[in-house]
């Protein structure tokens, strides 16, 4: 058998030729199945794959949005923002290298970069001034007494922080930066600050914020939201009451919406803080829960521990001004902020109605917490516990105050001033140093009151001028309540029937 | 000539080969499987970093994002961005920051957890024992944040120039040796003249001066106070002696409000001996005689420790002071001094201030305690635990 085997493979090794390594011998047909080195196409083709990869993977880096360090020809087709106080106070750019020279003190560098401690006049001017410049990145200096607030904000170039508490308000977050871009006070002294508290499970507040407010700093924001609305037209079709609004007052919300705009309605602001904070608040935000009487003391105190949560992590000493601004207001003038602020009060609020469907009288006074103290209110707070919180438009509280809300008059003149003592939420400008002497929101009962009633309270205690204007007026959107859609509902029915 | 016969030794070897599809294997993964957006190392703190929360999850998907992606504004960059890593800590990517006020806490445990302290000191003149007091405290300088606030006044310009001498030296130094920041304000309400000791605490004027104590305390505070800061320490600017772990030994209590006990030093003439008296009279618990006196007055009187012709009775915790008992031992109080009291950030931002108007018959520190408790925090001393005012 071995006899055979090794036969067969003498035979074999006989037939076969010695094998040459030359590039013209003949090859047997099973060598070129796969020699890699050998196939010259082959490496072209995956030399030029790679290429082409590597040239993707570059310009995938380079493009991606999310890439703070953009190579700079992709920012030519921006604008860049020029004006001063986008780049003033924190907002300082700091020459990083020279700073980074200060990292072993600043003894170390004086004798490191000049040789010894003492200097000639140009060079301990320059050292003075690099000194400088290293302070100024830990070390701020503020004169508070330049930031007090005039009647000319805009010519004054005084900032203003514009804080808005939000709560479960994913669907009325285009309507607030529509209006907030329709402010024509100068975007670069405006420094915005939200504040998202408590909102129920599955709701995007937080998430869509941050992406609107990104596109509002890049500019694109009026842009997205107009390719929004083209989508959500025929969301329209499911919101019924629409049909029972008087015609007016939605020609005019149309109006207000359609371009064209002020120029500078792109224009970033200076600032954007967005804070996040949960206070474990129960209650809901459809409209008849938050607005049943029993809730309201728990409510209002709440809202007053949100909105000073917000102040005091927003407020800069540089501020001259705080406006306080709901997320649903609808219809509002976009010189608003120069408005209340030509009238020189340290408080300012103007008048907030709603509208209604014509057959409720089509429009209602909406904020009933601007008033002017009555005896009888004063009389009714002395009978009542420490801790019962007086709040407008209930039955329960008799209190005979006049309310800003119902002396408007509807051609009157909207640059009358009547002074209050307690102020609504939707729009507020208060001059920053109120806050600053500790004027705020209490979240306890303060003389029978809490949040912006006992605001406006506090601050007349302390010698502030607060006041109202009655024929100014934002309307506030409308949302039905469960009485107001039974009763849409019903008039469908008889109309479906007739 | 030679160029090709380069590439053609390039094409032939066997390494080539093999080499160009693991890379374009590997450029493949990095295209489209890679989610980390650091490729080179930079991971900023800032929202242009943001993850979605469908990126995380598959929750929220914002449709519109992908239309949109070119700026048509952008922000002037001054310097070169590869060293721009620190700068965009301080100034945030299109000036938009994001800060998760439900992570920050205020626990006993606050250097491990690297818990932010805000030191604020009203200065109406500057000590150099104060501060050498201030520069020998070990908790980490890079938690500290300083505030000062000085009056308008001729003895402000003078302290100011020593504070800012002081400060100069100090953040020039070597980098762990900075203090994070240091916030220096010039107070925009008038302050108290009077300054001598004697004229300073007579009663008549004792409403006056410290109401305007507490417009200079809510400047402060209200302009200094930040999304980072997790616990307040008030400090006078004439306490020139306190132990150097007294923020660390203080905030191990986790009250939301706690009040140092302050004496001061003096060489006690009859006994020829240096000795300790108590000095801060603002620290005390409620007792049913002062109670009394507060319903009896008028809306705007205030009721104010240490005299005698208001005797409240109350105890006072300079009284408790105990020299042989436990440096930790709590006590419950209803009125609180400025003098070394810490203070939960939280208590603050829910607006407890210093009242500059007649609050339940008190004022400034007093009235902040009252605050606090109406907001429902507790405030506690430690008599035991001694700082040192500065000697008259």
């Amino acid at each position: 058998m071995d006899f055979l085997l090794n036969n067969k493979r003498q035979l074999k090794k006989k037939d076969e030729l010695p094998i040459s390594d030359s590039r013209w011998a003949p090859k047997s047909k099973y060598r070129h199945k796969f020699n890699p080195a050998n196939s010259e196409n082959f490496v072209k083709i995956n030399a030029i794959i790679t290429l082409i990869l590597f040239l993707v993977f570059i310009c995938q880096n380079s493009f991606s949005s999310s890439s703070s360090n953009v190579v700079d020809s992709h920012t030519n087709e921006a604008k860049i923002l020029e004006d001063n106080e986008y780049y003033d106070y924190d907002f300082k750019n700091f020459d990083e290298p020279l700073v980074k020279k200060f990292d072993d003190g600043a003894k170390h560098y004086l004798i490191s970069k000049y040789g010894s401690e003492v200097l000639t006049p140009e060079d301990k001017s320059r050292y003075e001034q690099e000194l400088q410049e290293l302070l100024s990145t830990t070390v701020q200096n503020y004169d508070l007494s330049k930031y007090s607030g005039t009647e000319n904000g805009i010519q004054n170039r005084e900032h203003v922080l514009l804080c808005v508490p939000l709560r479960d308000a994913e669907d009325v977050l285009p309507l607030m930066f529509k209006n907030i871009m329709n402010l024509t006070y100068p975007h670069e002294l405006i420094d915005l600050a939200f504040l998202v508290s408590d909102c129920t499970e599955g709701d995007h507040t937080l998430e869509s914020l941050i992406a609107y407010s990104r596109h509002l700093q890049d500019g694109t924001l009026a842009g997205l939201f107009q390719e929004m609305d083209k989508d959500d037209s025929k969301k329209d079709s499911e919101k019924l009451y629409l049909k029972y609004m008087n015609k007016d007052y939605l020609k005019m919300v149309e109006d207000a919406y359609s371009p064209p705009f002020h120029n500078d309605y792109e224009k970033p602001f200076r600032s954007v803080q967005i804070f996040q904070k949960d206070f474990g608040q129960e209650v809901g935000q459809g409209f008849t829960e938050r607005h049943s009487v029993k809730v309201q003391g728990i409510r209002r105190k709440l809202m007053g521990r949100a909105r000073n949560w917000l102040m005091t992590n927003a407020l800069k000493p540089y501020h001259a001004w705080v406006y306080w601004r709901d997320a649903d207001v609808e219809l509002c003038p976009g010189t608003v902020i120069e408005d209340l602020m030509s009238k020189n009060f340290d408080v300012m609020v103007p008048n907030v109605w709603r509208p209604l469907p014509e057959f409720l009288n089509s429009e209602q006074p909406y904020d009933l917490n601007s008033w002017m103290e009555s005896n009888e209110a004063l009389k009714l707070a002395k009978n009542l516990d420490e801790d019962d919180v007086i709040v407008e438009g209930y039955a329960e509280y008799p209190t005979w105050r006049v309310h800003l809300a119902y002396i408007r008059e509807k051609n009157g003149n909207p640059n009358q001033v009547v002074d209050l003592d307690g102020v609504g939420g939707v729009s507020i400008l208060v001059k920053a140093k109120l806050f600053r002497s500790g004027i705020h929101f209490p979240a306890f009962t303060f003389e029978n009151h809490a949040e912006t009633e006992a605001f406006g309270k506090m601050a007349k205690k302390m010698g502030f001028r607060v006041g109202g204007l009655p024929h100014y007026t934002l309307w506030h959107i409308y949302e039905p309540s469960d009485d107001d859609l039974l009763e849409i509902a019903s008039k469908e029915r008889e109309n479906n029937r007739s | 000539m030679k160029l090709s016969l380069v590439l053609f030794r390039l094409r032939k070897s066997p390494w080539l080969a093999f080499v160009f599809p693991l890379i374009s294997l590997f450029l493949v993964y990095l295209i489209f499987f890679k989610e980390d957006e650091s490729i080179l190392g930079f991971s900023g703190s800032t929202i242009r970093n943001h993850k979605w929360a469908h990126e995380i999850e598959g929750t929220f998907y914002f449709p519109y994002s992908s239309k949109f992606k070119l700026p048509k504004y952008s922000y002037k960059k001054k310097f070169n961005w590869l060293f721009n890593d620190r700068v965009e800590d301080i100034i945030p990517e299109g000036h938009i920051a994001h800060y998760d006020l439900n992570k920050l806490h205020s626990t006993s445990d606050s250097i491990s957890d690297k818990e932010h302290v805000l030191v604020l000191t009203p200065m109406q003149t500057f000590h150099e024992k104060y501060w050498e007091n201030l520069l020998k405290l070990s908790y980490p300088r890079e938690l500290i944040e300083l505030g000062f606030i000085i009056p308008r006044s001729d003895a402000g310009d003078a302290a100011l120039k020593k504070l800012e001498t002081a400060v100069k030296n100090v953040q020039s130094d070597k980098k762990n040796n900075r203090f994070s920041k240091i916030t220096i304000l010039r107070q925009e309400s008038q302050s108290f003249d009077k300054l001598e000791e004697k004229e300073r605490h007579s009663l008549a004027v004792q409403k006056e001066r410290r109401a305007a104590m507490a417009l200079a305390r809510n400047e402060l505070l209200f302009s200094t106070l930040g999304p980072h800061t997790s616990w307040v320490l008030w400090l006078d600017s004439d306490i020139v002696e306190t132990p150097t772990t007294v923020i660390e030994s203080m905030t191990k209590h986790d009250k939301p409000v706690l009040a140092a006990n302050v004496y001061q030093r003096f060489f006690d003439n009859d006994k020829q001996q240096d000795s300790i008296r108590p000095y801060d009279f603002n620290n005390w618990a409620e007792s049913d005689i002062g109670l009394q006196l507060a319903s009896k007055m008028g809306d705007d009187e205030i009721i104010v420790e240490g005299y005698a012709e208001i005797a409240t009775y109350r105890p006072l915790m300079a009284h408790f002071y105990n020299p042989s008992g436990d440096v930790g031992e709590e006590m419950a109080l209803d009125g609180v001094g400025g003098g070394c009291t810490l203070v939960k950030a939280e208590v603050h931002r829910d607006g407890a201030m210093f009242p500059n108007f007649p609050f339940y018959h008190l004022i400034e520190t007093e009235g902040f305690a009252k605050m606090a408790k109406r907001l429902n925090y507790e405030v506690f001393g430690l008599p035991n635990f001694l700082v040192y005012h500065i000697e008259e």
